[in-house]
Formats: structure tokens, sequence, C-alpha cells
């Protein structure tokens, strides 16, 4: 898709979206995209999720390259 | 040569010495349930020297469908007695330990001191960051595993040198995960789960090369996808950017890494005479100008902020939170005296 980018979903997110992965508009950086995350999915405003962006937990401002691979996890807890 | 343990010990990298750091290992399960009991299971058989299982819960015949060391004429007793009971034959040289009770911020230090690893198998957040944090405490190696529904989480915290642990993930204990009686579980996937925490344990145990060291795996088992995610450590009080703004304390080292980023915005809140003049390029907002200088201030960009001593810079970047709604706002812990007296 040009100009999108694939965020996969995990545990309950992917419930509330009802599908395993979005596609959002690409943003350079990674609070623009995170705006964006949350400007076309609100319903993942105040879920308690990290951001893994390139496997990798991220919670500062960093450039995304578009084929990034980016995931929302959630915490669990069930045993 | 050992009989009982010659197919693990013929495997590449496993061998006779391999096997005698398994039995003279101690290990503590905490929670005796769905992924509690396929974890036991594998780790006495194994060959584990010591293993504890801490657990006040009672069998239900709920549990049954998953808790797979329990049958039916269980019901009503304890978990960790019980998965005593049912361990003790399959290898009659572990010498197994029950607590009977749940473990909590009296007993938890004085148990998990006596391990060398600890295996977190339970199913709430609370006693889960109680793990954590004695774990930290104590410096013991802890194998982390967790279940939703078909999906998994596995980490390795070996509590070396940063002491990389659960609360750099998520720094607090979450609000919204839903126990398995809402949720479900599914015997089978915990089994999967329990396995790959008893495998981790083996193979931090046996000093291997490939484990899970400070990362965590995702597992999603309807389409087998998996990812495994590096943990690093959380700078200081830094949180989720879902758990509101709070403002980094920067050390020196980690200043000097935004010195120069194209992403961040260092501001000098010192007045225009003050001294030592800086070698690296910033705005200098002084902190009573800082209300006029506001348009100075890149919203897209990470506000790094410094003084002389550290004093000015946390006013300045808690004034940038609350009044003026910048998210992504840190200073330099002992201004920049710290800095020329490190560099």
């Amino acid at each position: 898709m040009d100009n999108k980018i694939k965020i996969k979903l995990f545990g309950n997110l992917s419930e509330l979206a009802n599908t395993q992965e979005i596609w959002i508009d690409f943003k350079t950086t990674f609070f623009e995209l995170r705006d964006e995350l949350f400007l076309q999915f609100p319903l993942l405003v105040n879920k308690e999720f990290v951001f893994a962006i390139n496997q990798k937990i991220t919670h500062e401002n960093v450039i995304i390259n578009q084929n990034a691979e980016i995931a929302l996890l959630p915490p669990f807890s069930g045993g | 040569m050992n009989l009982r343990f010659h197919r693990q010990t013929i495997l590449p990298n496993y061998g006779e010495a391999a096997q005698q750091k398994l039995l003279n290992s101690k290990v503590l399960v905490i929670g005796a349930g769905g992924l509690g009991c396929p974890c036991l299971q594998y780790l006495v058989s194994s060959g584990i020297g010591l293993i504890g299982i801490v657990d006040g819960d009672i069998i239900d015949i709920s549990n049954l469908q998953r808790q797979i060391l329990f049958t039916t004429n269980d019901i009503g007793k304890n978990k960790a007695v019980t998965a005593k009971e049912k361990l003790k034959d399959i290898h009659p040289s572990t010498e197994i330990n029950s607590f009977s009770f749940f473990l909590d911020g009296k007993n938890a230090k004085e148990i998990i001191s006596k391990y060398d690893v600890v295996i977190d198998c339970t199913d709430n957040f609370n006693t889960r960051y109680l793990i954590n944090d004695v774990c930290v405490e104590l410096s013991k190696p802890l194998i982390f595993g967790a279940n939703y529904q078909f999906e998994g989480q596995v980490a390795v915290f070996k509590m070396d040198d940063a002491k990389i642990n659960l609360r750099d993930i998520f720094p607090t204990p979450p609000k919204q995960a839903m126990r398995c009686e809402e949720a479900g579980a599914m015997g089978a996937v915990l089994g999967i789960l329990g396995s790959v925490q008893a495998l981790e344990t083996i193979k931090l145990i046996t000093e291997q090369q490939d484990y899970l060291y400070n990362e965590m795996l995702y597992l999603n088992v309807i389409k087998y996808e998996t990812i495994k995610i590096k943990i690093s450590k959380k700078l200081s009080d830094m949180r989720s950017p879902m758990l509101g703004n709070t403002i980094i304390d920067l050390n020196v080292e980690e200043f000097i890494e935004k010195i120069n980023n194209p992403l961040v915005q260092l501001i000098d809140v010192r007045n225009e005479t003050e001294l030592p003049k800086v070698d690296f390029n910033c705005t200098q907002i002084p902190l009573p100008t800082l209300k006029e200088n506001i348009h100075l201030l890149n919203k897209e960009k990470e506000i790094v902020l410094f003084c002389h001593a550290g004093i000015r810079s946390l006013e300045a970047a808690e004034r940038l939170q609350d009044e003026f709604d910048f998210q992504q706002v840190s200073h330099l812990k002992g201004g920049i005296v710290k800095y020329f007296s490190m560099k």
C-alpha cells in the first residue's frame, strides 16, 4: 500500500480493533505516527500497551522508516 | 553415565557438566496453575536439584482443564501440596518444598532468597510486580510467563548489571488486563508457555549462549506468529506515553546523546551572562522569559533543558508540561556543572 504503514496488534487490542493488523498513513517520526494512530483508531487511546518498533520497545521520539515493523504490545497476566 | 538423563546429555552443548548444573540448582516456581503445572513437570524430570512451589490456592473443578497435575479427586486440596505429591515420583532425588500460602510482601524476600532462579507462573499483576521487585532487590534471575487467550509472553530477566525487569516494559502494574475467568484459557496454550518457561530456565542454568536474555517473546498460536522484543533500561522515572507525562532526568551520558540529535531541541535556561559557555548548539531562553519565548520551542521535538545545577531546568520542564502542554521534556540532572566535570 502506498504511503501506508502496517501496525500489528496483540492481545485485547486486536479484539478491540477486530483485526490483527491495521494500516495507517505513514509518518516519519514516532510521535507523529502515534498521533495518526490515535486519530484513526480513537478506541486505542488510553489503552495500556507499549510500542515495539523493529522489535525494540520504544518510548522516545525516533525516525521511522516505511518498512519498520511496528507492534502494539499490551500486558498479559493470565497464568 | 546417568541413564536417566542420557537423552538430554547427548544433545549439543549439554552433556554431563550441564547436567551437574541442573542437579545442583535451586528453582522457585510461584503459582502451580496453568503455567506452573507443565513447567514443574519438565523441571523435575530434567533433574533440577531443589524445587520450591508456592501457591495458596485450592483446586477447583474449573482448574482441571488446564492445570494438568491435578485430577478430579484433588478438588478442594491445596495446589502446592498436591503438586509436590504428584511430582515426587518423577525424579525422587529432586527435593521439593511446598508453600501452601500465597506469596506476599511479608514472606516474599525470605522465600525467594533461598533459590537461584525464580519462575513467575502467577495470574495477577500484584503478585507479578511483587516477585519482580524482590528479584530486582535480591538480583535473582526471573523467568516471566503470562497468557492471554491464544497468545503468550515469556521473558527472561537475568538481573545482571542493568537489572532490566518488568518495570522497564510496563513501569506500573497495568489495570486493564482481564483475568482468565473473563478472558478464557486453553490448557494446551498454557502448556506451551509453561514449557517455554521451563526450557528457558534450563538454558539459563546450563549457561547456554542463546536464550531470551532481557527479551520478551510474544507468541500467537492461532497463526503461529512470534515477535521477540528487546528490552532496554527505561530512563529513570520515564513513563510510557499512555500513562501521562513525567519529566525525565538525564545523566551526563544520556545528555551527550541528545546533543546534535535532529529530533531534539536543547534549551539553556540560564541568563545570557552565566558561565561556563557551552561547546554545543542550543537555544538560550532564560527561565524568567520562558513565557514570552515559548514560540521558540518546537513541539514536534523532544525538549531537553539544562541550567547551572539542574534546579531551574526542572522548574522549566514542569512549566512546559503543565502550562504549555509539552509531552516529551527532559532535563540534565546536576546541570552544566556536572556536564563539564564528567566530560
